[in-house]
């Protein structure tokens, strides 16, 4: 037995054993006097009865003593922890424990009687009640979400650690146990003497058995774990799970929230789609409501999902003025209500702005020059009217290009090369190209006759593969049969083809002769390039090229945008490519304003903005809003911009940011600037399924688990791990039965 | 005349003074009690006539018959010769304990006094032997009415302070009255039963015919005590502490055992016992010595 929750009752063990006895001889002391004739027969029964009364006597005693002490040991509550003769025999040394405490939000589920959560508190506070100042114990608390915070940390002031795990509450964040783990082990390496390691967990599968990475997290795969973990086990001999996850499971979630087209203009209607989840185990109902710019819309049709099923929930909306806009999907609240919200933050443009410089404006008609087609392609209309197009198409010339880039290539959303001759562009402005595109502009572009293979190689291209191209170019090539041409072999299901996806509409693309192009040869590691479409077969030589760059996309296509190279401009399927490429190109990396819980908001100025604030989305509760300014730091590396950095993303919801001036030079001088931020909760956490203990043994069989539940209903009646007061609650009510059963009898058995 | 029912009470009749009274009062309450007369029967029941022979009293010749066949026949009676009864009452200090109001040895007085006054009234003799260790007095039987004065006085005034001792006093007895008659012995019989028993066979032998009247306190036949209790013991014995509750049933035990012992011991004997304790009505008593002294008559016959 190690101690007791109550140790001051132990005071009474003597007072109270000693008591049946006192009491016993002070009966002695109270007695009367009795003259006696029949003197005779009492000595005779005195002397049969003797030793038997006596025996009786002394069981009564020791009954009524045991008594005594199960009762005051009772109400001490003496508990074992670590149930091992070796925690028995390191009773009196100095302990020091370190807890991982789970502070994601699948603790903050809610069952019948509290949250896991909860449960992890009272065990932390129960667990830490237990050691002992003077004997130099030290508690380490480490609460993991998706990063790992150790506080306190071997801390000797014990109610102290008390107090500041009891004023801890659960966040939003998803699991990321390897943080916790190396955490862990860091902990180890100072607290050298007695470790003792507990985590408390809801014991989800995905955290501990998962095999595939998380998004957004470093990959979680058992190895790691597994690796992490026995690390633990060896320096502290175990480890103690504590599982205090809810076995029941009902939780619907939304997981995802985009529009179905990446780019939102102004005056179309932006599609809206959202993603629900049934995580649990029974059919679910749910109502989803939309809510755009701060006004609800209840989905009309409430809907059922069966257990581990998904369904998409659409909802249109046209935007009647640009600027960002947020929109968000909830579903009536369950026992697990940090997933049942998700926030979008979308920016609507007045019309996507497309600089396109031509490299060739040879030519007296308009459809001569190099970008002729292509400026049709984009912008349908008669020349001149861009009424209801989506893009708005600015020209230059290689001779103009330079000073365009100075002026800013911020302000447009896609930037078109076409045959561009490179040495006409100074070379520092490649610094400002590659900025504009890793900030998430688009980047098309066309080769010709006034390509430099060598030059673009040179700029665009690394052999690392970070670069805006993903594949050096080599030289020109003429298709096999000049009346033929090379026909495109293109990748279908890419969103650029998706009109032609049906058989009947295939040929309008495999049928483009082209006649020639620029050989290229692809980067050895460029993990977001891709190949979208080649010459004469899947293995012929690539045609288009898709990229990712920080974050924009750029498209090469390795023949030219006219007429010069090949017949596709004057053919049906050319205008529907480019569209859908410039769509594609402008669809915005939405990551940036919609980072998940925990990652900081950044937004990037091409100046100094002053007063800029932020709003955080209002706690439940409080009406006012107050902003917090947030400071600009200036971009390495980049002349003249600004970074403003929000780290305390703590709470999912929409984060408004504020300057009294506009963000961006090329807005309307008059309006304020304003931006907003969807900060959302890593979707997988709500994923409850939990790993039972015999999994775990099976998944990391070299690793000593000791594993304690501090089940729902323990919890609540605030049962030890360990503790034995039941027992003795059992024992002494067995003892009191045979008591007075015994002193019946014996009592019985002299009256009769 | 319901009234004298109730001096048959030992508790009643602790409150009154004189044991002449008391004793009259317990006969006039039992005789109430009963339908059938105990004087009847008794020396005046014609029984058959004879022949006059020179030297009968000619008090008792039947003129009635001399005048019609002019002979002298005598009358004779049932019962013509007197009973010669000594109650042997303890007065052992043992006989002094009383749980309730009335003493054994009160009790044993009551009884004695009745048996006396009783006896006297049906014209027998009546003596007393008061005996502890020792036979302390003797009062030879005498049938006159004035003796039954004497008796009472002695009885009244002796007190239980010495220890008993029965079997020699028996003995001593015997020894004694040597006219043949009824010994009533009145005590709680604390003594060894072998002992007793060798009195009362002497006694036998002498042709006595013994009437034993055990009496002893109720406390005594039921052990009531609850609490822890210290037993003094009377007539010199040792003291004891004692939880009654635990020895109440061994002593309950060794008590029967006793009271068994000595009934048996009389009855094979052919000495009439009757066990009587302190709260019982009186007339048991008498009943008892009645009973006995009708079949008495009757054996002799």
């Amino acid at each position: 037995m190690n101690q007791f929750v109550n140790p001051a009752l132990l005071w009474w063990l003597i007072p109270l054993a000693l008591a049946p006895i006192i009491i016993h001889l002070l009966n002695r002391r109270r007695y009367r006097n009795v003259p006696w004739a029949a003197m005779h027969f009492i000595l005779a029964a005195y002397k049969r009865t003797n030793r038997r009364v006596r025996l009786e006597n002394l069981i009564l005693l020791l009954l009524r003593t045991a008594i005594m002490i199960l009762l005051v040991m009772a109400l001490a509550r003496p508990f074992f922890s670590g149930g091992s003769a070796a925690s028995l025999i390191a009773q009196e040394t100095t302990k020091n424990v370190i807890v991982g405490l789970d502070q994601s939000y699948s603790m903050t589920y809610r069952d019948q009687f509290s949250t896991p959560f909860d449960r992890a508190k009272s065990f932390c506070d129960r667990l830490i009640g237990r050691l002992k100042e003077d004997r130099g114990d030290t508690v380490s608390v480490v609460t993991f979400a998706d990063t790992a915070v150790t506080s306190p940390e071997k801390s000797l002031l014990l109610e102290e650690a008390r107090t500041s795990v009891g004023e801890l509450s659960p966040g939003f964040g998803g699991t990321r146990l390897p943080a916790a783990l190396s955490e862990i082990i860091r902990l180890l390496s100072v607290v050298k003497t007695n470790p003792e390691v507990y985590i408390v967990s809801d014991l989800r599968r995905q955290d501990w058995l998962a095999a595939s990475s998380l998004s957004g997290k470093e990959p979680s795969d058992r190895g790691a774990v597994g690796a992490l973990l026995k690390q633990i086990s060896d320096t502290a001999k175990g480890i103690h799970i504590v599982d205090i996850g809810s076995d029941e499971l009902s939780n619907v979630a939304v997981v995802d929230l985009v529009t179905r087209d990446s780019t939102s203009v102004v005056g179309e209607e932006t599609e809206f789609l959202a993603e629900i989840v049934n995580r649990g185990e029974r059919l679910a109902n749910f109502e989803a409501t939309f809510v755009v710019d701060g006004n609800p819309t209840l989905h009309p049709a409430a809907e059922s999902i069966g257990p581990g099923e998904s369904t998409v929930v659409e909802f249109r909306h046209v935007f009647r003025r640009p600027g960002p806009k947020s929109v968000s999907v909830r579903i009536v609240s369950d026992k697990l209500r940090a997933d049942d919200e998700r926030f979008l933050a979308i920016n609507i443009l007045d019309s996507v702005k497309v600089l396109v410089v031509d490299g060739d404006p040879s030519g007296d008609s308009p459809l001569e020059k190099e970008t002729g087609f292509l400026e049709v392609a984009l912008s349908p209309n008669p020349i001149g009217d861009e009424v209801g197009s989506v893009f708005s198409v600015h020209e230059t010339l290689d001779t103009t290009f330079a000073s365009r880039i100075d002026e800013g290539l911020q302000q447009y959303d896609l930037l078109v090369l076409a045959n561009l001759d490179l040495s006409r562009v100074p070379e520092d402005r490649m610094a400002k190209i590659k900025d504009f595109v890793r900030d998430g502009g688009g980047l098309m572009m066309f080769l010709g006759d006034r390509v430099d293979p060598t030059l673009y190689s040179k700029r665009f291209y690394q052999s690392s593969g970070e670069d805006i191209l993903p594949c050096r170019l080599v030289s020109t090539k003429s298709a096999p049969s000049a009346a033929t041409g090379s026909r495109l072999d293109p990748e279908f299901e890419h969103p650029i083809f998706k009109v032609f996806v049906s058989q009947d509409r295939r040929p309008l693309l495999t049928e483009v002769p082209i006649r020639q192009y620029i050989q290229v040869r692809m980067a050895p590691e460029a993990p977001f390039a891709r190949v979208i479409a080649r010459y004469d077969g899947p293995n012929g030589p690539p045609a288009i090229v898709e990229n990712r760059y920080g974050f924009g996309r750029v498209m090469l296509f390795t023949t030219s945008a006219d007429g010069d190279w090949t017949d596709w401009p004057i053919l049906p399927s050319y205008l529907p490519v480019i569209q859908e490429t410039a769509k594609f190109l402008t669809s915005k990396d939405r990551r940036r304003k919609n980072p998940l819980v925990g990652q900081p908001i950044q937004r990037d100025m091409d100046a100094f903005i002053p007063n800029i604030k932020i709003f955080p989305p209002s706690e439940p509760g409080s009406t006012m809003q107050t902003g917090t300014p947030v400071s600009l730091r200036a971009l390495a590396g980049r002349e003249g911009w600004f970074r403003a950095s929000y780290p305390e993303t703590q709470r999912p919801g929409l984060y408004r940011m504020t300057a009294d001036t506009p963000f961006d030079k090329f807005a309307p001088p008059e309006t304020p600037g304003e931006d907003i931020f969807a900060v959302n909760v890593p979707d997988d956490e709500g994923a409850l399924d939990r790993v039972s203990k015999e999994e775990l043994r099976q998944a990391y069989p070299e690793i000593a688990f000791h594993f304690s539940q501090e089940s729902q209903e323990q919890a609540t009646s605030k049962q030890e791990e360990g503790e034995i007061w039941k027992t003795l609650i059992i024992v002494l009510c067995l003892l009191l039965l045979s008591e007075s059963i015994l002193a019946r009898f014996f009592g019985d058995y002299k009256r009769s | 005349m319901e009234d004298y029912l109730k001096y048959l009470d030992p508790k009643t009749l602790s409150k009154i003074k004189g044991l002449d009274l008391k004793a009259r009062l317990i006969i006039e309450g039992m005789v109430t009690g009963s339908h059938k007369s105990p004087y009847h029967g008794f020396s005046i029941e014609f029984a058959e006539h004879r022949e006059y022979v020179p030297g009968d009293d000619i008090r008792h010749v039947d003129w009635k018959v001399f005048g019609k066949s002019d002979r002298y026949y005598i009358k004779q009676y049932e019962e013509e010769t007197n009973l010669n009864c000594t109650i042997a009452l303890d007065c052992s200090e043992s006989m002094e304990y009383a749980h309730g109001e009335v003493s054994k040895l009160e009790y044993a007085r009551y009884v004695a006094a009745s048996l006396a006054f009783l006896i006297l009234q049906q014209q027998d003799a009546v003596g007393l032997a008061l005996f502890d260790n020792e036979l302390q007095k003797v009062i030879p039987p005498s049938g006159h009415g004035s003796h039954l004065k004497l008796l009472l006085n002695e009885m009244s005034t002796c007190k239980g302070e010495k220890k008993t001792s029965i079997g020699s006093v028996l003995h001593n007895l015997a020894e004694r009255v040597t006219k043949r008659g009824m010994i009533i012995l009145i005590s709680d019989l604390f003594d060894d039963p072998r002992a007793i028993l060798s009195g009362l066979r002497h006694l036998r032998h002498r042709k006595h015919d013994i009437v034993v009247l055990h009496i002893v306190d109720e406390a005594e036949m039921t052990f009531p005590f609850e609490k822890m209790t210290k037993f003094v013991g009377l007539e010199d014995q040792p003291t004891l502490m004692a939880n009654p509750r635990a020895l109440r049933q061994t002593y309950l035990e060794e008590f029967k055992k006793f009271t068994h012992e000595v009934k048996k011991a009389c009855l094979s004997n052919r000495v009439d016992y009757e066990l009587i304790h302190t709260n019982q009505r009186l007339d048991v008593a008498l009943s008892t010595y009645l009973a006995s002294r009708a079949s008495l008559s009757q054996g002799s016959r």
